[in-house]
């Protein structure tokens, strides 16, 4: 595979391959995860976030990365180990580029402790890192490169597809997530504010099952096979998936300790939204 | 080489799912879907049958601890009516037998229905040696 590639450009070393490939990331995690750099609820979150709430979140998104590295990674991969690699490389660019915004925006000074610093950086480099990873399927101008990623994609399993499910969820819901607003909507909206949301999301993202659907890469659900099948098999587990990250990731950041049941779950819906349209984009994205 | 072999191998297990759904996709699916409705299920419910009462809030003192120079209270603020309050304003007040020493305030961002949110207090002199008197003052809506 890689012998075939470098025929096309025999001019190019492994080397300058990868520091193509390393450009290319460092351009994805800015350009993914520039909004939440510039959110000041991200940065309070280093110092009152919850520390092994936050090594458990990035613990989580080490399979995560993998995953992503596997269907759609910065640079081709064929072996596990270089998923591996590749997601570590990922997340040290996702380091080394929230670093240096935050320091940029002066969200970094010397007085402060390195308690604090390393938990300011740390959160940002997370998503910077999913930023990275997603560079691959939005930053690729090589055709040839572009052909082989779909070709892995093609071959995504349910599994896989419900994978990528998550991990749309969690990037695009990431990015308001810790902010002050999840709780101020849904303290906002009443019971039945919340009921049309859930509606409005299932069927924003049935329209994008749907679309996929038209564009056929999911074959096993054809178009003109029951309606039902496709919403159950995706349409209700991808908002499922929603529901859950949304949940997890407010648990993470804290914002829902102390409330009641009812209340999680209407910030949770809210949170949902944005996690639904990406679960539902990235299988048409990714 | 070893890819084309692997890519037919996909090819049949593709042609095996368009032919049946296996149990466990079905599994999963059920699983979305008890969940689903059960979240719409539980705010229907609340939707229908609840009525909105104001804010309740009620404060109770968790503690009293010298702190730095003086004295930290560290109160909780539980709100039992349904609906949300903003910016609530809690005050504290040194009194002794004659005259308030030493009042203080806060000022919680939400306390949401039905659930409790912490802040805390500091005064200069010790509120053990008067009465403490503290109480919120007011809400905005959200």
């Amino acid at each position: 595979m890689k012998s075939d590639y470098q025929k096309d450009k025999p001019e190019q070393s492994d080397t300058m391959q990868f520091f193509a490939h390393l450009a290319r990331a460092f351009g994805g995690a800015i350009l993914f995860s520039f909004p939440i750099m510039m959110t000041m609820e991200m940065w309070w979150l280093g110092f009152y976030v919850n520390g092994s709430r936050l090594a458990l979140f990035t613990l989580f998104s080490v399979p995560l990365l993998v995953g992503l590295s596997y269907y759609d990674g910065f640079e081709p991969t064929s072996r596990f180990l270089d998923d591996l690699i590749d997601t570590f490389v990922a997340y040290a660019v996702g380091f080394v580029s929230s670093a240096v915004l935050l320091l940029l925006f002066g969200v970094i000074k010397p007085e402060m402790s390195a308690d604090e610093v390393i938990g300011k950086i740390s959160i940002q480099a997370i998503v910077a890192s999913f930023g990275a990873m997603f560079a691959q399927s939005l930053l690729v101008g090589d055709e040839h490169e572009r052909e082989e990623s779909e070709k892995k994609q093609r071959e995504a399993s349910y599994f896989g597809e419900l994978f990528l499910m998550a991990v749309g969820a969690i990037f695009l819901s990431m990015s308001v997530a810790p902010t002050e607003e999840m709780l101020l909507i849904s303290f906002q909206m009443s019971d039945w504010h919340t009921l049309a949301l859930i509606a409005v999301s299932l069927f924003l993202m049935h329209a994008f099952v749907y679309a996929v659907e038209f564009r056929g890469r999911e074959k096993t659900t054809v178009r003109g096979k029951s309606f039902l099948r496709g919403f159950l098999r995706f349409t209700v587990v991808g908002y499922t998936i929603a529901l859950l990250i949304s949940f997890y990731v407010l648990w993470t950041f804290g914002s829902i300790d102390d409330m009641e049941f009812a209340e999680k779950l209407k910030t949770t819906v809210v949170l949902s939204f944005p996690a639904a349209v990406g679960a539902a984009a990235s299988r048409l994205i990714l | 080489m070893k890819m084309t072999e692997e890519n037919s191998d996909n090819k049949k297990e593709d042609q095996n799912k368009q032919k049946e759904t296996p149990v466990w996709e079905w599994i999963i699916a059920a699983a979305g879907l008890i969940l689903v409705v059960g979240a719409v299920g539980l705010t229907f419910y609340r939707a229908t049958t609840e009525d909105k009462t104001p804010p309740q809030l009620t404060i109770e003192v968790d503690s009293i601890e010298p702190n730095g120079s003086g004295y930290l209270v560290k109160f909780a603020v539980k709100n039992t009516g349904n609906q949300t309050a903003a910016a609530v304003a809690v005050e504290g007040e040194l009194k002794s037998e004659t005259e308030t020493v030493e009042t203080s305030g806060a000022t919680l961002t939400y306390s949401p229905a039905n659930s409790k949110r912490r802040g805390g207090l500091f005064f200069t002199r010790d509120p053990q040696q008067f009465q403490l008197q503290i109480r919120v003052t007011g809400y905005e809506e959200p």
